[in-house]
C-alpha cells in the first residue's frame, strides 16, 4: 500500500456497544491527509463515539480502527500522542494555571524529543493562530467561555500531529471567532494534515469542510462532498425537522436552515 | 477574510496577575523563603523549652558534630537535651510534616481537588487503625518498623477504597468524595474505638495517642523507623510532578497527550499510603497540614507541581516544627496535642476555603 493511499485514520465496520445500546453499528469512516472532514448529525447519532474511537479512546466491539495504516491499539502512547490530536468537547482545568502553561502542555509529548525553541515557537504560534497570545498571562478560570475554548484548541495545535480530532470546536464561540478557528482548521488541512470535526452548526459544515459525513442512529447515512450530502431531503429525514439549502448568489457554500413555521 | 483579520480584536482588559517570568522570581523568592524560615524554626525549636539553650551555643555543637570545630562542649547538659530530647524531635517533626504536604500536594492532584487531603478523606483514619492494630495486637513488640508497615497497609486500603468510591465514569465527584472520608473516617473510629476497648490499659494510652497526634515520643530510633519510607515518598514524589500537570486537563486529555493514567493513579497512591504512614506511624492523626500548605503555595506561586511539591515538602516541614514548638512552649510545662493544634488552626482554614469557593465559582459541583 502506497503511502498516499493510507488514510490518516480509518474506521472499518466499526461497532460500539455500551450495554444493550449500540452507539455505533458498522461504520465505515477515514480521515485523510490534506482534508477537513466534518461528521454531522443530530444528537446520539454517535458523532463522537466516532471521534473517539478514531482517537483511540473508545475501543470497538467490533470492527477495526487504524491511525497512519497501524491498528490504534498498537501505538504506544507516546506515538499516539505525536500523531493525533483531541480536542474535547470541554475542558475544565482542576487548578488555575496560566494560559501559557496550558498550551505548553500540548508540548508533553515531545518533550525529549523536541528542542525547547521548537517547544517556545509551536506555543507562540498555537497562541497567535487562535488570537489568544494576549492571554497569555491570565490564569484559565478567569477566561469567558469562548475564551476558554480558542485556548484549548491552541493546546491542541500546539501538539503539532498530522491528525487532528476536533469535538465541536465551534460550539461556545461567537461569529467571529467560530470564523477564525474553521479558517484554523482549515488551513491544516491544506497544509496536508488530516482533520476530523464534529460540528452541530451545517452551514459552517459546508462552508468548511472537504467532506462531510452525515450519521444517523450509529450508521453513516451519506457520505462525500458537501454539495452532495447536504441534500434537503436527507437530512430533513435525518433530522426529523424540514430543512432548506439555500444558494446565495455569490457565495459558494449554501447556507442550511430548517423551516420556521410561524 | 482578510478584512476580518485585520480589526482589532474586541479584547477583554488583561487582569493584573504577573506574568511567567514574575513567577519564577516569585518560586526562587518562596523556596529561599521556606529555606530560611525553616532553618530559623530549627534553631528556635532547639533553643526554647524548659531548659533555654542560647543558638549560639546550638551553632557550635552542630559544627562540633560536623567537625567543623574542635572546641569543647561547654554545658554537658545542653549537649544531651540538645541531641537526646529537642534535636530528634526537630528531625521527626520536618519529615512528618514533609510528608503530610507532599501528601496531601499528591492528593489534590490526583483527585483535581483542593479539598483532598489525607485527614479529611480518612487515609490518616485508615493508617491509625493500622498502627493500633500492631500495638494491640503486640505486633509493635517486633520493633518500631511493624506499626509503620501496618499503617501503611492501612492507609493503603483507605486510599483504594475512597477512590474507588468517589470515582464515576473517568471523573471524581466531590461530594462523593467528601461522604467516603466521613464513612472511612467513621469506620476507623469505630474500629479504633474497639481497638481500645479489646485492649489494656498501657495500650489505652498508646492508641489515644493516635487518635490526638503528637510528636513527644520522639527518639532517634523512631526517625529511622519511618525515614526510609518517608524519604522513599519524598524522592517519588517529584517524578509525577509533569504528569500530574496534565491531569488537571482531565483523565481524558492526560492520556491523549501520552499519560498512562492507571498506572499514575496506581503510583501515586501508594506513594500517598507511604508518605501519610510514616507520618501517621510516628505522629498519629495530624490534620490539615497536608490541605493548609499546598493550598498557600498554589494561592503564592501558581498550581503547577514541579514548584508545588518541593515547596509543600519545605511549607509542611516548616509548619509542622512551628506547631510541634508551640505545642509544647505554649501551655509548659504541659503539652498540647499537636493534632489538636493542626486541627484548631486548619478547621477555620477549611471554613475559609469553601466560603471562598462558594463564593467565586459557587462551591464544588
Amino acid at each position: 500500500m502506497s503511502a498516499v493511499a493510507t488514510a490518516a485514520a480509518e474506521m472499518s465496520a466499526v461497532t460500539v456497544r455500551i450495554g444493550d445500546a449500540v452507539i455505533l453499528d458498522q461504520l465505515d469512516l477515514a480521515a485523510r491527509d490534506g482534508e477537513l472532514l466534518a461528521i454531522v448529525g443530530p444528537n446520539g447519532a454517535g458523532k463522537s463515539t466516532a471521534l473517539h474511537a478514531m482517537a483511540g479512546d473508545v475501543v470497538p466491539t467490533a470492527g477495526t480502527v487504524t491511525v497512519a495504516g497501524r491498528p490504534a491499539q498498537q501505538w504506544s502512547r507516546a506515538q499516539l500522542a505525536r500523531h493525533r490530536a483531541v480536542l474535547p468537547q470541554d475542558t475544565q482545568i482542576a487548578f488555575p494555571f496560566r494560559v501559557r502553561e496550558v498550551v505548553e502542555m500540548g508540548r508533553a509529548p515531545w518533550s525529549r524529543v523536541a528542542t525547547a525553541d521548537q517547544d517556545d515557537a509551536a506555543v507562540a504560534a498555537a497562541l497567535e493562530q487562535t488570537d489568544t497570545a494576549h492571554l497569555a498571562d491570565r490564569r484559565y478560570p478567569t477566561l469567558s467561555g469562548g475564551e476558554r475554548a480558542r485556548v484549548a484548541l491552541a493546546r491542541v495545535l500546539a501538539q503539532q500531529t498530522p491528525l487532528l480530532l476536533l469535538d465541536e470546536p465551534t460550539a461556545a464561540l461567537d461569529v467571529r471567532h467560530q470564523e477564525l478557528v474553521m479558517a484554523v482548521a482549515r488551513r491544516r488541512a491544506e497544509a496536508g494534515d488530516a482533520v476530523v470535526a464534529v460540528l452541530h452548526d451545517l452551514s459552517v459544515a459546508a462552508a468548511y469542510a472537504n467532506r462531510i459525513a452525515l450519521l444517523s442512529a450509529g450508521r453513516l447515512v451519506a457520505q462525500g462532498l458537501p454539495s452532495a450530502v447536504l441534500d434537503p431531503v436527507v437530512l430533513s429525514e435525518v433530522y426529523e425537522h424540514r430543512i432548506e439549502v439555500l444558494r446565495v448568489p455569490g457565495v459558494t457554500a449554501p447556507v442550511i436552515q430548517p423551516t420556521r413555521r410561524r | 477574510m482578510t478584512d476580518l483579520a485585520a480589526r482589532p480584536a474586541t479584547r477583554t482588559p488583561a487582569r493584573v496577575d504577573g506574568s511567567a517570568t514574575h513567577d519564577r522570581w516569585r518560586a526562587i523568592g518562596l523556596l529561599t523563603g521556606l529555606v530560611a524560615g525553616l532553618v530559623v524554626a530549627c534553631l528556635a525549636a532547639g533553643a526554647l523549652g524548659a531548659f533555654p539553650i542560647a543558638p549560639a551555643d546550638i551553632a557550635a555543637s552542630v559544627g562540633r558534630r560536623l567537625g567543623l570545630t574542635t572546641a569543647a562542649a561547654t554545658d554537658p547538659t545542653a549537649e544531651a537535651v540538645l541531641w537526646q530530647i529537642r534535636f530528634p524531635r526537630v528531625v521527626l517533626g520536618v519529615v512528618v510534616g514533609a510528608s503530610l504536604g507532599v501528601g496531601g500536594a499528591l492528593l489534590q492532584g490526583l483527585f483535581r481537588n483542593p479539598l483532598a487531603e489525607p485527614g479529611i478523606i480518612g487515609v490518616s483514619a485508615g493508617a491509625a487503625v493500622g498502627a493500633a492494630t500492631a500495638i494491640v495486637t503486640g505486633l509493635s513488640a517486633l520493633g518500631g518498623g511493624a506499626t509503620a508497615a501496618s499503617a501503611f497497609v492501612g492507609g493503603l486500603v483507605a486510599t483504594l477504597l475512597v477512590y474507588a468510591v468517589a470515582r464515576s465514569g473517568r471523573r471524581t465527584e466531590v461530594v462523593t468524595l467528601v461522604l467516603a472520608g466521613i464513612a472511612i473516617n467513621a469506620v476507623a473510629g469505630a474500629a479504633i474505638g474497639l481497638l481500645m476497648f479489646l485492649s489494656t490499659d498501657a495500650q489505652v494510652r498508646a492508641v489515644a495517642f493516635w487518635n490526638l497526634g503528637s510528636l513527644g515520643s520522639a527518639t532517634w530510633g523512631a526517625v529511622a523507623t519511618v525515614a526510609p519510607l518517608a524519604v522513599l515518598g519524598l524522592a517519588t514524589a517529584p517524578w509525577f510532578a509533569r504528569q500530574l500537570d496534565l491531569l488537571a486537563l482531565g483523565e481524558p486529555v492526560a492520556g491523549h497527550l501520552g499519560v498512562d493514567v492507571n498506572r499514575l493513579r496506581l503510583l501515586v497512591i501508594v506513594v500517598v499510603a507511604m508518605l501519610t504512614a510514616a507520618a501517621v506511624a510516628v505522629a498519629g492523626v495530624v490534620s490539615f497540614v497536608g490541605l493548609v500548605v499546598p493550598h498557600l503555595i498554589r494561592l503564592a506561586t501558581g498550581p503547577g507541581h514541579r514548584l508545588l511539591l518541593p515547596a509543600s515538602a519545605l511549607g509542611g516541614a516548616l509548619l509542622l516544627v512551628v506547631a510541634d514548638l508551640v505545642a509544647r512552649t505554649v501551655a509548659a510545662p504541659a503539652e498540647v496535642p499537636l493534632g489538636v493544634l493542626t486541627a484548631l488552626v486548619g478547621g477555620p482554614f477549611f471554613f475559609w476555603l469553601l466560603l471562598r469557593t462558594r463564593e467565586r465559582q459557587g462551591g464544588w459541583a
